[in-house]
């Protein structure tokens, strides 16, 4: 016997994801929008938002100016909570998300007698985004991720920014800060559903004494 | 002259050959914004960023080589990282080969005074 319908359908880890992403997405549009309208520079809030990628630093290599973060959004591992689920159609699942977020410094002028350094101006846009990602992700208005029914819980678990490898010194300076966001959400499979083996009518009714009778009626022939 | 000064001159012509060689023309600019001239070499070559998060992305390595006697003989010192924000950083600027003029401050300086070459590593300035 094998399954009798096809598996078209995403598992809740992958939807949660894409959902992570779709919120991040959704707000840098929107805080800058909101920025735009209290008259500060929209950009501060800018962020491109990646799903399961790291290589978008490409565009960086001939542009000596843009600084545009970089936010992407993997997938890590999760494990089953037997306490929390039932074995054959729902299972609670520990999930561990990254959220990876890419500043580049720029060194420069101050614009008087010292510089800006590039090392520090990456730290910092690290430090920025992730600040950003983080109170975004943890609003309350996202406290189920938009999954209400799939996702019990989240919360951010870790938050670490990255030393860079200091063996080479390239012309970009890259800091990277890490958020690992633990969502709880339910996952599930397709189900057996058996043949009907034959239809049986009943009723049940009550006596005035209060006595119940169940009376069944089926083909004995 | 023994095989140490050959071997700093023999570099330093090297460094300086624009005819035949590699050199190029690269102005040096030391933290009082005084600017200075020089022949030296430069590379320009992809490389690999790991920010520690395991996930590698493009970078470029970006460096200049210049002979110690021609910065000694300039009134300069070996020009390094400039790590306090209140001051400028050693600035180098040159022409790629398309002609476009680049600008660069000097992250770190890695020279040696045995062949008497500096390798200046730099990071975009702008």
């Amino acid at each position: 016997m094998t399954i009798a319908a096809l598996i078209d359908k995403y598992d809740n880890y992958e939807l949660v994801r894409n959902e992570i992403a779709a919120i991040l997405l959704a707000e840098t549009s929107s805080q800058q929008a909101l920025a735009t309208a209290e008259g500060k520079d929209p950009t501060l809030w800018a962020f491109d938002v990646y799903l399961e990628r790291f290589n978008p630093w490409e565009r960086y290599i001939n542009d000596r100016t843009e600084k545009t973060p970089i936010v992407n959004v993997w997938y890590d591992s999760d494990t089953t909570d037997l306490g929390a689920s039932e074995l054959i159609s729902r299972q609670k699942h520990d999930g561990i998300f990254h959220i990876d977020c890419y500043g580049r410094g720029i060194s420069r002028s101050d614009g008087g007698a010292g510089h800006v350094p590039g090392d520090r101006d990456a730290v910092l846009e690290a430090q920025r985004v992730t600040r950003l990602v983080r109170n975004i992700i943890m609003s309350s208005t996202y406290t189920y991720l938009n999954m209400q029914g799939v996702v019990w819980r989240r919360y951010v678990q870790n938050r670490m920014i990255f030393q860079p490898s200091d063996n080479q010194r390239p012309v970009q300076q890259v800091m990277a800060g890490r958020l690992t966001l633990a969502v709880e959400y339910n996952e599930t499979s397709p189900q057996y559903e058996g043949d009907t083996l034959e239809l049986i009518s009943a009723e049940v009714s009550r006596a005035d004494d209060g006595k119940v009778y169940f009376t069944a009626e089926y083909d004995v022939t | 002259m023994g095989i140490r000064e050959r071997a700093e001159a023999d570099a330093r012509r090297i460094l300086n050959n624009k005819t035949s060689g590699k050199g190029l023309d690269i102005t040096v600019t030391d933290p009082t914004g005084a600017s200075h001239s020089f022949v030296g070499w430069q590379n320009d070559i992809a490389e690999l960023i790991d920010p520690d998060t395991q996930d590698y992305v493009s970078g470029r390595l970006v460096n200049v080589s210049l002979a110690i006697t021609d910065l000694v003989t300039a009134g300069l010192e070996i020009p390094e990282g400039e790590p306090d924000p209140n001051k400028r950083p050693w600035v180098v600027e040159y022409t790629d080969l398309w002609g476009t003029p680049l600008k660069y401050a000097v992250a770190r300086s890695v020279p040696d005074r045995g062949l008497g070459i500096v390798v200046l590593y730099l990071e975009v300035y702008a």
